[in-house]
């Protein structure tokens, strides 16, 4: 399951730098280039269940004010 | 073998890359699919275009087809509405079409069973029906129709069988948008369009939940903010919800405070002294509700009367009435009186399912008027619709019992003539006698047939009325005992309405067919089929084609027009009839070119000119009126009734309220006073019920339901509690509730303090689950104009179980 996704990070800098930091740890998670606040991002899972958790995961970072989906391959 | 996959692999990686910069970049980039030539040879995927299944957002996705199959869905950076991005719905609408349990042939009920029956027979047993007794046959269709199919069924009905009885479920979800703009301004759906999103500095919600129920929309203000733009958000309503978090301002009001909220700010628009004079003499008439002949269009009073009707809705006085605190009232009154700043107002189900659901659509018509945030970009009130075509296929077709293609209504003799000649009918074919709104319709054919139940027969399209209605035990259960009724359902998955079905046909979905949808923003959407449909399921098009054709092998009258040609006749290139009844030859043309053409004529009356259908073939949508220009292209309409926008808009008019209901060029700015709902809690039912959707699931969960991870990330229904109601009732989370109503009961788990949050003394519970039917709770109470029932408001008590 593979899907491209847009982080928007928060006013704060010092949360945005936080999340961003949770963010990279992770080893399914290729990082893009940022633009202003909007990080792209894509996300490799074994399965869309594990997917949702990933974007949920993403929405609860302190840093991350919203994610939006702009890719997914179903049957990856 | 293993560097093919991983090649592939790269290349699906790449591609999301690809998307996600675009849109985080907030490039425009001309070419999609994010494909280049060579990958999309490499990946084996063909591409293709087509607005999503679900809301009335409109977005496009690019479409990835292999052998057959959708496997693939990406957000359309090419789309103006949703410029790349994807909700959660949209994420999986590609594996809607894959459910376990897709219909595949058409059943006929034997006893409590179904056996298989052929597509000849199941069109022979409809045609039999509607033999029996034309007039008692009705049609239930959708907003989900397409344009075609919404336009084939209408033109079936209204024009084959000189009877009304038809109504799409829009009904339900916008029929009180439709008759405020009608008394606002004469004519339906929004002036203003989705850009107001991006160039508005405040943006009131009211009764309405974007951030679920229309994601991509609010992501685009959201995305405002990202990058730095101040914009005020507010959320008006009766419970927070996701978008409550993002709001500034939040102000939690009781059921039907929204009108008296409204008349608070015109109330402070004039004693402040701040509303906008030159806008209001130009182009704005007064009126009120004609209490001894109450009517659509009411009674014209003078601003004087006005201002005396509104003298009571002092801040204090409205928050008596809202529950909203008198300086959140004042602060929405200097919001609107100031007029440096952009205002755009949405709403959705909030206020269209009320029972004056027309009066509170009129007042923030008003509030904007009076105030002047209104005709340029930012600067609206806009209604948005839950489904794909509520706006193209029932709004603008025309699919409502009382209406005809293109804002014409059955009750208009001249209306009736000009539908006559471009269907080529002899003249009086076309009933005068508006057919039975929804509620009625359903409440006839569940009233035995010797006790004034005159509806026989009901075929449903593309909707599941068996979950939707309201209350109903009394609107669709009642059927089960009545064996004289005969219910057909055309559908792609079993559905709650299927239970009492009769008749079941297997239809093609989204991009198994061509089609055309309309979206909130009066933007009309083409797509071709994709893939072909499972087993036997075929288009809804052609279902109604099949029967009507059948009538005319018999010799009905009415499926011939004056020159005993069918109704429905399609020539080839050789002037030729194609056969386009029988399945086999139903894509040797391209139907649903024929009939938009055909539905195109009858756009021109209220000003709604679509472009020929190869022009949609080439775009992302156009927005009416798309008016052809002096080099042959066609140009769409963002902003309506404002000089420099709107095409028929006369020069040096600055503004032109051109459909008029006063004739004048004028909008109407309505007083509606305060009423309480059909329904409020006492002693006996001490809770206020409200229902509405959840963010995993669309509308009854026929197709998110299929889809495993949404179905296990929302498995069942549950009624939201305040924490304060629940230790009062010592209710804990996963606690087993039984919800009575005076309509029905159902049992359901306890949510406390979970996603949404109802203030004390209101529950919520949601309609996507087809095991707890919380519409056998509802109120089928209706706006007495638009007729529209009222689902967010009844009176409820809760035991634990």
């Amino acid at each position: 399951m593979i899907s491209g996704l847009v982080v928007h990070f928060s006013e704060d800098e010092s949360l945005t730098n936080a999340a961003l930091i949770e963010i990279k740890a992770k080893a399914n998670i290729d990082i893009g280039i940022q633009s202003e606040r909007c990080l792209p991002i894509v996300v490799e899972t074994d399965s869309i269940e594990s997917s949702h958790k990933m974007t949920d995961w993403l929405f609860e970072l302190e840093g991350v004010s919203h994610v939006d989906v702009t890719y997914v391959h179903l049957d990856e | 073998m293993q560097k093919s996959q991983s090649s592939r692999r790269d290349f699906i990686k790449s591609a999301a890359m690809a998307s996600a910069t675009a849109v985080a970049a907030g490039i425009s980039d001309p070419s999609l699919p994010i494909l280049s030539a060579a990958e999309v040879g490499d990946s084996g995927l063909e591409w293709n275009k087509a607005p999503c299944r679900f809301c009335g957002t409109g977005c496009h996705v690019q479409v990835g087809v292999q052998d057959g199959r959708v496997v693939a869905v990406a957000g359309d950076k090419n789309a103006d509405v949703n410029k790349g991005l994807l909700c959660v719905k949209g994420y999986h609408v590609g594996a809607a079409l894959y459910g376990e349990d897709r219909l595949t042939k058409p059943l006929l009920r034997e006893g409590d069973s179904y056996v298989e029956i052929s597509w000849d027979k199941a069109i022979n047993i409809i045609a039999d029906r509607i033999e029996g007794d034309p007039h008692k046959f009705a049609i239930y269709g959708s907003g989900q129709w397409t344009i075609p199919e919404g336009y084939a069924a209408q033109k079936f009905i209204k024009g084959g069988l000189s009877n009304n009885h038809i109504d799409p479920n829009a009904r339900l979800c916008m029929a009180s948008a439709v008759t405020g703009f009608l008394a606002t301004y004469g004519v339906d759906e929004p002036a203003g369009c989705y850009d107001d999103l991006d160039e508005c500095d405040v943006l009131i919600m009211w009764g309405n939940n974007p951030a679920e129920m229309h994601p991509v929309l609010f992501s685009r203000v959201i995305d405002r903010r990202s990058r730095g733009e101040e914009i005020t958000l507010i959320d008006i309503g009766t419970r927070r919800t996701r978008t409550t978090t993002q709001c500034q301002h939040y102000l939690e009001m009781k059921g039907h405070g929204d009108l008296a909220i409204a008349n608070g700010i015109a109330h402070l628009l004039i004693k402040n002294d701040t509303y906008n004079k030159e806008f209001v003499e130009s182009f704005c008439n007064f009126k009120a509700p004609d209490s001894d002949n109450p009517n659509l269009h009411g009674k014209g009073i003078s601003f004087d009367d006005y201002k005396v009707m509104l003298e009571r809705y002092t801040p204090e006085y409205v928050e008596e009435l809202s529950g909203v605190p008198a300086d959140d009232i004042r602060m929405l009154g200097d919001l609107f009186g100031n007029p440096d700043i952009k205002i755009t107002s949405l709403w959705c189900m909030g206020m269209n399912q009320h029972t004056r659901g027309t009066a509170i659509n009129t007042l923030v018509h008003g509030i904007h008027l009076l105030s002047g945030h209104f005709g340029t970009p930012g600067d609206a009130p806009t209604s948005l619709t839950g489904q794909p075509s509520a706006c193209g296929t029932v709004r603008e077709v025309g699919t409502l019992a009382h209406t005809l293609s293109g804002g014409r209504v059955v009750a208009n003799p001249e209306h009736r003539k000009h539908t006559e000649e471009y269907w080529n009918l002899p003249e009086g074919r076309i009933n005068p006698v508006p057919g039975y709104h929804t509620v009625l319709m359903w409440e006839k054919f569940c009233t035995p047939s010797d006790q004034g139940g005159d509806i026989d027969t009901i075929w449903v399209q593309v909707t599941n009325p068996g979950q939707t209605l309201p209350n109903l035990n009394k609107l669709f259960n009642g059927k089960k005992e009545l064996k004289e009724k005969f219910l057909i359902v055309s559908e792609v998955y079993p559905t709650a309405t299927t239970v009492l079905a009769d008749l079941i046909l297997p239809s093609a979905m989204w991009v198994e067919k061509n089609g055309v949808f309309g979206n909130s923003e009066r933007r009309t959407q083409q797509w071709f089929k994709m893939v072909d449909p499972p087993g036997d399921a075929r288009d809804d098009t052609w279902q109604t084609i099949a029967v009507a054709h059948r009538l005319f092998e018999r010799g009905v009258e009415g499926m011939k027009d004056k020159d005993g040609k069918f109704i429905f006749e399609v020539l080839d290139e050789q002037q030729k009839p194609v056969p386009i009844w029988q399945w086999e030859n139903y894509y040797d043309t391209n139907v649903d070119k024929h009939l938009f053409e055909e539905y195109r004529q009858f756009t021109r009356l209220k000003h709604k000119d679509l472009a020929p259908y190869d022009e949609y073939v080439k775009e992302r949508g156009l927005r009416w009126p798309v008016v052809q220009q002096e080099d042959g292209s066609w140009k769409e309409t963002h902003f309506r009734f404002s000089e420099g926008y709107d095409p028929y808009v006369e020069p040096g008019k600055g503004m032109q309220f051109y459909h008029s209901s006063t004739k004048d060029d004028r909008a109407q700015i309505w007083f509606h006073p305060w009423e309480p709902p059909a329904e409020v809690p006492d002693e006996e039912y001490p809770l206020m019920m409200t229902t509405g959707r959840v963010l995993e699931h669309w509308h009854t969960g026929t197709m998110t339901r299929r889809i495993p991870e949404l179905n296990r990330a929302m498995p069942a229904a549950y009624i939201e509690m305040n924490p304060e109601d629940a230790a009062a009732y010592e209710i804990r989370n996963g606690d087993l509730i039984r919800v009575e109503s005076r309509r029905g009961v159902i049992e359901l788990q306890a949510w406390v303090a979970g996603r949404g949050k109802p203030p004390v003394g209101t529950v919520f519970i949601p309609f996507f689950d087809e095991t707890i039917l919380v519409n056998d709770l509802t109120l089928d109470a209706i706006d007495p104009f638009s007729k529209q029932p009222d689902y967010k408001k009844c009176a409820v008590r809760i035991s634990k179980v």
